[in-house]
């Protein structure tokens, strides 16, 4: 049974997100609405606690999570403001309602947390995934609301996904090219790092393909690689999305060059420290 | 495994184990979800050896005089009505939060077996413990996971249905927006020694126990004493500011408590009232038993029948009732006799007409009965000074109005004179009837309206305005009648 953060994941929630959030809030004019994973001890909650006025909180079916939650809930004194929705996130995100039959109580939410703590990429046997779908149906959702939002996520580095990562870095090579950009250096660049550069890469990519369809344009904030607990490899991406009705259809070069030259931060001895990364320029 | 005639009497069972210990916890929680239910309280929480203690079903070491859940199947009281019970608790100064995991169904499916009670209960109950929880905490949280159809799908389990069996059940403060609540919660501390007060908070918000409402007159209180004069019950209670019977949704009758836990229900004092509902039914309250020798049954419908049972409904007889009762009898008689004063002011704002014999007789009646309401049942005693001054000067008046209306009659003369309640006043004029305005509310025919306008045009020739007034009456009694015969 354990119920734990790292120094790391400490430090993203309290020197990344929070200031993020509250850059967010600042301009929303009001305290925000959350719909996410907090985990059992609801640290994200807690620390954002000021900047929320409501949350829905997704957790499996009478699991031992889903009771510490509440626990810490009652303990905190954020029970009232706790909306408990029971059941595996990606469901609840599809179907729009909870095992209970429970349809959550706001029709959009300004962020959206999916501290997932498996990869984002798992396939099923017809070689879709579950979990991007239920991404972009609640994208989608937030899209009929006209709904900005924050999307923060964070996902692990899995060997599984290693090729889906290298398809996607051979994409956006194909589609720059098309543009008259000759992406191959940087490409192979990252074909050669880890797999959290590759996901750095392929998160950004893929989110603002699904967002182009649901009319908004991506911000994103630089995300982070760091070590979770077991010592697992974990990147951390924040991304603003802004509604907006003139936006339709694929990348274009100018998104792909954004994509492809996001910052990217780890985490190393308690310090936000920049990677060094390879970047494209229009004239390369 | 029906333990409990009413499910929702694990909600109290938990509570009850969570006060049981000292200290009290400040606030408990209840959260109602569709299949589950929370109750989780900051009281002193469990370790090891206190697990092992309630595991130990119907031998806790509860000491029955300091503890309201003494028979220990407090832990074990969501097994009827829940699949699964899982409680985490934590002790201050422990290390360790422990997870005690009830197998509720399992439980019910064998409990008709021939296994022992006590293996079942054993091969259906796990512990286990983490220790990542600061060592100052404390607290229980009892999760009923997985609440069985029959229990959920029915009425209790809504809302408003758990709310009100909270409000009806547990041990929860008053409501603070009643003007009087923190004189009787004062009152209660000072002289019930086990009175018990924490917050109870259901779906995130505060629930208090009734009165709510502020027409109630300030509060009473007083001890019950046994033959040996020693305490064993202390009451509080208001009559209604209005007169008459309280709402009976809105205001308890007197409930019994016992460590502010209600025994029985809203109704459960009536028989031991001379009168039964008629007169306590004005009043709202409550009788805390404070000798320890006074055990709810299980279910705390009642006290177990012993001879402090019968010590304690012998004194609400003999020291609350009757006081009680008299209380009501005379807020209801200064009620009474205060209606009657306000009446005669009525009267006396207007002069008393009546154009029959049959009219003058009712007038008449009405006088003797306003006579005899300030005469015949007068309590000096029962009557405040000021009352008393009104009803004084009241008495005079409708004697005089009695005198004076019964002369007119007596003289005979017709038509009938308005007699004045103020002596000194000129009488004043009927106002005239517009005979147009009578024909448009009977929708007379186009013609005959007609007609009314002649003739009231005819009768305004007339200076004689009593003349007037006669004629115009008799022309509208007539038509009347022949409307009404037609």
């Amino acid at each position: 049974m354990v119920f734990k953060t790292t120094p790391a994941k400490d430090i993203i929630r309290v020197s990344v997100d929070k200031t993020i959030i509250a850059d967010f809030q600042k301009r929303a004019g009001c305290k925000l609405s959350y719909f996410g994973l907090p985990g059992g001890l609801m640290l994200d909650i807690l620390c954002w606690k000021e900047l929320l006025r409501h949350f829905a909180a997704v957790e499996r079916d009478q699991d031992l999570i889903e009771h510490r939650l509440l626990s810490t809930a009652f303990k905190r004194n954020i029970d009232r403001e706790l909306e408990l929705l029971r059941g595996d996130i990606d469901e609840v995100m599809s179907k729009w309602k909870d095992v209970d039959g429970r349809v959550p109580s706001l029709r959009s939410y300004d962020v959206l947390n999916l501290d997932y703590e498996g990869g984002m990429m798992y396939k099923d046997l017809q070689g879709s995934s579950r979990r991007l779908a239920a991404i972009r149906q609640m994208i989608q959702r937030q899209a009929n609301e006209k709904q900005d939002f924050l999307l923060l996520m964070t996902v692990n580095t899995r060997n599984r996904d290693s090729k889906e990562f290298d398809n996607a870095l051979q994409d956006i090579q194909d589609q720059l090219s098309e543009y008259g950009i000759d992406a191959s250096e940087v490409v192979d660049w990252y074909k050669g790092q880890g797999y959290h550069y590759k996901l750095k890469v392929y998160v950004p990519y893929v989110f603002d393909s699904i967002a182009g369809s649901s009319r908004y344009v991506v911000r994103y904030h630089p995300p982070v690689t760091y070590l979770g607990s077991s010592s697992r490899r974990m990147v951390h991406f924040v991304m603003q999305m802004e509604y907006d009705e003139t936006r339709a259809g694929r990348l274009k070069s100018r998104s792909l060059l954004q994509v492809m030259n996001i910052p990217f931060y780890e985490i190393a001895k308690s310090r936000l420290v920049e990677l060094p990364i390879k970047t494209l320029t229009l004239s390369s | 495994m029906g333990l409990y005639a009413k499910p929702l009497h694990a909600i109290r069972e938990y509570v009850q184990n969570e006060v049981d210990v000292e200290p009290l916890p400040t606030v408990v929680k209840i959260r109602r979800e569709p299949r589950e239910l929370s109750i989780w309280g900051d009281g002193k929480g469990m370790d090891e050896n206190d697990i092992d203690i309630a595991k130990k079903v119907g031998i806790s070491d509860k000491d029955p005089a300091d503890h309201t859940g003494f028979r220990g199947i407090g832990i074990w009281s969501g097994v009827a009505i829940a699949d699964e019970i899982l409680i985490s608790t934590k002790k201050r100064g422990c290390p360790k939060i422990y997870y005690l995991k009830i197998d509720g169904a399992g439980i019910r499916k064998r409990v008709h077996t021939n296994v022992s009670l006590k293996e079942l209960l054993e091969n259906n109950v796990s512990v286990a413990y983490s220790r990542d929880i600061p060592p100052k905490e404390h607290f229980t949280h009892v999760q009923l996971r997985r609440v069985i159809a029959e229990v959920r799908d029915s009425e209790m389990w809504s809302e408003e249905n758990m709310r009100q069996y909270i409000i009806e059940a547990l041990p929860l403060k008053l409501d603070p927006t009643w003007k009087y609540s923190k004189r009787v919660e004062e009152e209660l501390q000072d002289n019930v020694p086990d009175y018990r007060v924490f917050s109870v908070e259901f779906q995130g918000k505060p629930v208090y126990r009734p009165p709510y409402n502020n027409n109630l007159e300030a509060p009473r209180f007083g001890f019950l004493f046994n033959d040996k004069n020693r305490r064993i019950g202390y009451w509080w209670f208001c009559i209604n500011k209005e007169r008459g019977k309280l709402d009976e949704d809105e205001f308890p009758r007197l409930i019994f408590k016992k460590k502010n836990f209600t025994i029985g229900d809203r109704r459960s004092c009536v028989s031991l009232f001379n009168e039964g509902e008629r007169l306590v039914s004005w009043t709202t309250g409550e009788i805390h038993a404070i000798d320890p020798g006074l055990l709810p049954d299980s279910e705390r419908m009642d006290f177990e029948s012993s001879a402090e049972k019968e010590a304690f409904m012998q004194a609400i007889r003999d020291q609350l009732a009757t006081p009680l009762e008299e209380s009501v009898r005379k807020k209801s008689y200064c009620e009474n006799l205060a209606e009657a004063v306000a009446e005669i002011n009525l009267l006396s704002l207007q002069p008393i007409k009546a154009s029959t014999g049959l009219e003058k007789l009712e007038k008449l009646k009405q006088l003797d009965s306003l006579e005899k309401r300030l005469a015949s049942s007068y309590r000096p005693d029962w009557t405040p000074a000021e009352l008393k001054k009104e009803r004084d000067s009241k008495l005079e008046v409708v004697r005089k109005l009695k005198k004076s209306f019964a002369r007119i009659r007596a003289s005979g003369f017709e038509p009938q004179k308005a007699v004045s309640t103020e002596p000194d006043q000129a009488s004043i004029p009927e106002s005239e009837i517009s005979l147009v305005e009578f024909a448009n509310k009977l929708s007379l025919r186009h013609q005959s309206r007609a007609i009314m306008e002649v003739v009231e045009t005819a009768l305004s020739q007339l200076n004689d305005a009593d003349l007037r007034i006669r004629i115009k009456s008799t022309i509208v009694k007539q038509l009347t009648q022949i409307i009404k015969v037609k």
